[in-house]
């Protein structure tokens, strides 16, 4: 007997095999869990991983570069990298991988025989990755590769005995994509980082894409739904499209601070030629359990070589630089003594460099005063919030979630930035009628903001006119934008693109001087009421 | 400048508490039940190693670190006998009673059963572990697009699968019902 079914009879009869929650309460009685626990606590403290320490350092205007042809090259003495290290692991993670065998079989069998080998992906061919993988594990290389995906594999396998069912790979992946993602992914400088939302992750977005000469792609935002923090995450959705997944969680910029930290003062903060970035990176990694292989591809159209941290479970670092570098070194990592303020404004990631003042020296009392605000706002409403120290990086604390149940979550997570909007109800015809949401009008459309949450409580407290202050910096991002995206138009772009923005970011802010100098107005006054915030206001 | 540091006993049993009983359902279906505590102390093991690294939801990144525990587990065993402790967990989880569904229980099992391993995988943390395809994706190491594709996929093969009796079923599971 054949049934036709729907996907969702098909999804709702298994969830209702699932296991009782009684019938796995027994099994995983008290006494097991409890000696589990305990074992798991004597062993931890028996052999405790040593502390480390790290340093909040202000982000760095990535360095424009142009993308060349890209080519793989195993570089001779680069990285050493025990394959013994590799099978080893068992955190989960998020990194795609290839599967290399010298003599055909099911994939998914266990990865410890000598006809097999493979990892995450380094680059976008696998032929070659094999041949990474085959010099860095000792196994042998494959005769005549042909890269196939089998059995829902990525699978390079000699072309004699080839599988019926195996189809062969005629188009590799997008390299840039790849890198785009990586950058997204990226725990130095990237897009994993900080903690973005919405706006920020557009203007991150936009701005890698234009780093890597990506046209015609569009950048969409989109909210998690239920919420999961505060933190956006980005997504190479498909070729031509990023998607900013808008309060995701509250992952950004918390893991491995001190391997970050090194690979940015190092690295991304200096002007290393990929071989000298490589043994940085193998240096780092020494001590770190659960890593891939170092991706290091020769671009030689750049002056330095950048570098993505990723971490899923595992971390892997890709590096993308020239032979020799011809650059120079450019951040806080360059000088002996590196500060989180300065007393000079720097440039950073941000919008329409140079054109507006109180930037980076500020950023910190700036962020404090609000954060200090909001804590005194969810304390009102019987929360807990615990402020995050400049730059916001931070694990959210289980203390401020402690015995709330799934209720109490939804109205701690609205309590702090508000019940999501949904756009669709934005565009419905006739005014809008919920006095809670603030509606800014700025160039290229609308946006919309709570004004019963204790961000915006946090926002008013420093800037003064909340719905001032969000329209103007929402303006100064779209303009920023506008900038980036005329300058990679430009025919000068590809040889000097920061002459090209510079020049294009001077025009438009000409046209926009009552903007521009009512948000440098705006930030002045911030500081001082931020200051006073700090002194008095605990 | 700051310092990270081990959790405290507290902070830790709070994650132990709140989490162990999902985690042991889904090693539980993987495992021969003498080997599941040792599984579970393992991931939690790795779990106070990386405590500063959790996410706020961290079930996903649980399930995936007792995934590679459990391939290590397994390494060195016969891949026949995983599958067998597979299905035996298969079969001893799924609840008794099930009423008013499309599908018939036994059916349903046996299409499960049949199943290759990713697509049965999958399909149980979305449907039993109660994941999104997201969080699933997070858990296989795959894109939320390529786990929403894996997932689409693996219902379809299991439509198919379902209704049909004899030749589909298993060698390993016909073994198991004859009491082996």
């Amino acid at each position: 007997m054949t049934t036709r079914l729907s996907p969702d009879d098909i999804q709702n009869a298994i969830e209702a095999l699932k296991p009782d929650a009684d019938t796995l309460g027994n099994a995983w009685y008290i006494g097991l869990r409890e000696n589990t626990l305990q074992s798991v606590l004597a062993r931890a403290k028996a052999s405790p991983e040593p502390a480390t320490t790290h340093q909040a350092k202000p982000r760095r205007r990535r360095r424009t570069v142009l993308i060349g042809t890209l080519a793989v090259v195993m570089l001779g003495g680069g990285t050493a990298w025990a394959y013994s290290n590799f099978t080893s692991w068992y955190t989960g993670g998020a990194l795609d991988s290839y599967t290399c065998m010298t003599t055909w079989h099911d994939p998914d069998t266990s990865d410890n025989r000598p006809d097999q080998y493979g990892g995450s992906k380094l680059t976008n061919d696998p032929v070659a990755d094999c041949a990474t993988y085959a010099g860095l594990t000792g196994k042998g290389r494959i005769v005549d590769p042909v890269a196939v995906t089998y059995r829902d594999a990525l699978v390079v396998g000699p072309r004699e005995g080839m599988p019926a069912d195996a189809v062969p790979i005629v188009v590799l992946e997008d390299a840039k994509a790849m890198e785009l993602q990586q950058s997204f992914d990226d725990y130095v400088d990237g897009g994993a980082s900080r903690c973005l939302d919405a706006t920020t992750g557009e203007q991150f977005a936009h701005a890698e894409l234009l780093r890597l000469g990506l046209a015609g792609w569009t950048v969409t935002s989109v909210e998690q739904r239920p919420s999961g923090g505060e933190c956006a995450i980005l997504i190479v959705d498909q070729l031509g499209k990023v998607e900013v997944r808008t309060h995701f969680g509250v992952d950004a910029g918390r893991a491995v601070p001190d391997l970050v930290a090194t690979l940015r003062n190092k690295i991304a903060d200096q002007c290393l030629a990929l071989p000298d970035a490589e043994k940085v990176v193998a240096s780092a990694l020494e001590g770190q359990q659960h890593y891939q292989a170092t991706s290091a591809q020769l671009d030689p159209a750049a002056p330095c070589t950048r570098v993505d941290l990723n971490v899923g479970g595992s971390l892997q670092v890709f590096l993308h630089g020239p032979a020799t570098a011809t650059g120079r070194a450019h951040g806080a990592g360059a000088s002996p003594e590196p500060n989180v303020t300065t007393t000079e404004p720097r440039t950073t990631f941000g919008p329409l460099t140079g054109l507006l003042r109180t930037r980076e020296h500020a950023a910190p009392d700036l962020h404090n005063a609000q954060e200090l605000v909001i804590a005194q706002c969810m304390a009102k409403q019987g929360f807990t919030y615990i402020p995050r120290p400049y730059p916001g990086i931070l694990r959210q604390d289980p203390a401020e979630l402690a015995g709330l149940n799934k209720q109490r979550v939804e109205d701690w997570n609205a309590a702090l930035q508000g019940k999501s909007i949904d756009p669709v109800d934005m565009t419905k015809p006739g005014p809008i009628t919920d006095p809670t949401i603030v509606v800014l009008e700025i160039p290229g459309g609308r946006k919309y903001f709570r004004n019963n949450t204790c961000r915006y409580a946090g926002e008013a407290a420093v800037f003064g006119d909340a719905v001032n202050w969000l329209t103007l910096d929402a303006t100064i991002s779209y303009l920023s934008q506008q900038a980036a995206e005329t300058a990679a138009k430009d025919p000068r772009w590809g040889a000097q693109p920061d002459q090209v923005l510079s020049e294009i970011e001077t025009r438009i802010a000409a046209t926009n001087q009552s903007s521009i100098e009512r948000y440098n107005q705006l930030q002045d006054r911030a500081l001082s009421n931020a200051r006073e915030l700090l002194t008095h206001g605990r | 400048m700051s310092t990270p540091t081990a959790p405290t006993d507290a902070e830790f049993r709070k994650l132990y508490e709140r989490t162990s009983t999902r985690v042991y359902g889904y090693v539980r279906r993987y495992c021969q039940a003498a080997d599941c505590a040792d599984v579970i102390a393992e991931v939690y093991l790795v779990a106070w190693r990386r405590f500063d690294q959790l996410p706020v939801d961290p079930v996903p990144w649980l399930f995936g670190t007792a995934r590679k525990v459990l391939a290590n587990l397994w390494r060195s065993r016969d891949r026949r006998a995983r599958l067998d402790a597979e299905l035996c967990g298969l079969y001893e989880l799924a609840t008794p009673d099930v009423a008013n569904q499309a599908v018939d229980r036994a059916d349903l099992l046996q299409a499960l059963a049949a199943l290759e391993p990713d697509d049965r995988e999958i399909l149980l943390l979305t449907g039993w572990d109660g994941l999104d395809s997201s969080a699933a994706g997070k858990v296989l190491g795959v894109s939320a697009v390529a786990a929403r594709a894996r997932l689409s996929r693996a219902r379809r093969r299991l439509i198919g699968h379902v209704g049909t009796t004899g030749s589909s079923i298993r060698p390993s599971l016909s073994l198991l019902t004859e009491g082996n």
